[in-house]
């Protein structure tokens, strides 16, 4: 039996998930990016020059994360990265004190994804050109390897590195405040809103949003600002937004709930302050 | 262990592409059996409540670390509920503005009815983190040393000697006159 409590909570799970942008670090972009990118594109050249199977040498990371390129996600080691055109294997380097995750990509083409196992178990499938992500190596060898399988043959580059996520900033005074009393109000809202808007330009990454009469602002954030975005948010916007949807949960199954002209005067007066 | 074999990875991979309502038939399916879990992971009623807000919550925030086990988030779900029920003051804390703005719990259920806190739950309370998983997943939930490995992240090994470690801690923590009572299939041998 579903209890208030329950639908509410169901309500802000589905908002959660809806409005969460994904979050990504854009470390293919520079050092390893341009080589896995490379290893894709001349694979074909690679495999019959049979030089596919050697272990690349590692990349210096620390370059990439001085300029800022490995965003969300700090490396402990130098990356390691193997290129193939079948089932392989990819062997980490010594596991740093305390490591327990590690940052992995793939570049291919055409698009497929790899599924990785460890120690014979499925930990993660990762899908070519996407972001880069994080498994949870806790409890492996102190070197373990990654037995590589791509979804259907054809050349690919796979990287992974030690890595620990970095900290996602806490909530500002000002969102805090928003919420101190438990009600967002619109006002609190597009408050909210402007900060993060605020927040990105401050940053380099302006974001071009003009409409606010919808009952969910809504943006479309492209790939180079995701890493921006996942800071801004958190920081400015993020725990309102999740309690302004709450307080206004969609109707199940109705998809264009949010994006209705919001009048609050008339249709929402307890929240038009 | 269920009958959401694929429902799950469904609803999981559309709900990481966005849908939110994905996430919300997850939750549907599986609350209640992590709400027993929390009952018997906490004894306030009104804390296991906030432990099943923290399980979804969390498991969505760490969603790139989540694992499905034949086609199923259940595990996760429980060994998460494990994991927040250790300090549910401190688990809480991340989300506390999200849980100040849900309902209060409903009124705590007739004693009689209520959820079991015997001896058994006790002792269950009183291991450690490590172990309350590996009984969790292997002797409350019944699954295989090989699905608990995958969720727990681990050897199959490493779980087997674990389970092995904690039935007897379990077995120890338990007074003589509790042994006849209310224990869990398993934990005997």
């Amino acid at each position: 039996m579903n209890t208030t409590r329950d639908d509410a909570l169901r309500a802000l799970l589905v908002g959660r998930v809806t409005t969460t942008r994904r979050r990504r670090w854009r470390l293919p972009v520079l050092g390893i990016g341009a080589f896995a990118v490379a290893g894709a594109l001349t694979a074909g050249a690679l495999v019959s020059s049979g030089l596919l199977q050697q272990q690349a040498d590692p990349i210096d990371a620390k370059s990439l994360i001085d300029t800022g390129a490995a965003g969300d996600v700090s490396f402990l080691a130098d990356p390691v990265e193997r290129t193939s055109d079948s089932e392989t294997s990819l062997t980490l380097g010594a596991r740093p004190t305390d490591a327990a995750q590690v940052a992995i990509g793939a570049q291919c083409a055409p698009p497929r994804t790899v599924s990785v196992t460890v120690d014979g178990t499925h930990v993660a499938d990762v899908t070519c050109g996407d972001a880069g992500r994080i498994i949870d190596l806790h409890g492996t060898t102190s070197t373990p390897t990654l037995d590589l399988t791509p979804s259907t043959d054809g050349g690919y580059t796979v990287w992974a590195a030690w890595a620990r996520p970095d900290p996602i900033p806490g909530p500002s005074v000002q969102q805090q405040e928003a919420l101190a009393d438990g009600i967002v109000t619109r006002t609190e809202y597009l408050a909210a809103w402007n900060r993060y808007l605020g927040c990105m330009r401050a940053i380099g990454h302006p974001i071009d949003a003009t409409t606010q009469t919808q009952m969910f602002v809504a943006v479309g954030i492209p790939g180079d600002d995701y890493q921006a975005d996942a800071r801004c948010y958190a920081s400015e916007f993020g725990d309102v937004d999740g309690v302004w949807q709450t307080e206004h949960p969609s109707p199940p199954g109705d998809d264009s709930f949010g994006a209705q002209n919001y009048v609050p005067a008339t249709d929402d007066p307890r929240y038009a302050q | 262990m269920g009958t959401d074999h694929g429902e799950d990875a469904d609803d999981w991979g559309a709900a990481r592409g966005g849908d939110g309502e994905a996430y919300g038939r997850i939750f549907d399916r599986h609350r209640e059996r992590v709400r027993r879990h929390a009952h018997r992971l906490v004894p306030v009623p009104a804390d296991a409540d906030d432990v099943v807000a923290v399980v979804f919550l969390e498991t969505w925030r760490r969603r790139d670390a989540a694992r499905l086990v034949d086609g199923s988030l259940l595990p996760w779900l429980l060994v998460t509920a494990t994991n927040a029920a250790r300090n549910i003051t401190r688990s809480a804390h991340r989300h506390r503005r999200l849980l100040a703005a849900l309902p209060p719990s409903a009124d705590a259920p007739d004693p009689a009815d209520g959820f079991d806190d015997g001896p058994v739950s006790r002792a269950f309370r009183g291991l450690s983190l490590a172990d309350r998983q590996v009984i969790t997943l292997c002797v409350l939930e019944g699954y295989g040393e090989a699905e608990a490995a995958t969720v727990l992240g681990v050897a199959r090994g490493t779980v087997k000697s674990r389970l092995s470690r904690a039935k007897r801690r379990l077995a120890a923590e338990l007074e003589p006159t509790a042994l006849d009572q209310t224990l869990p299939e398993g934990v005997r041998s």
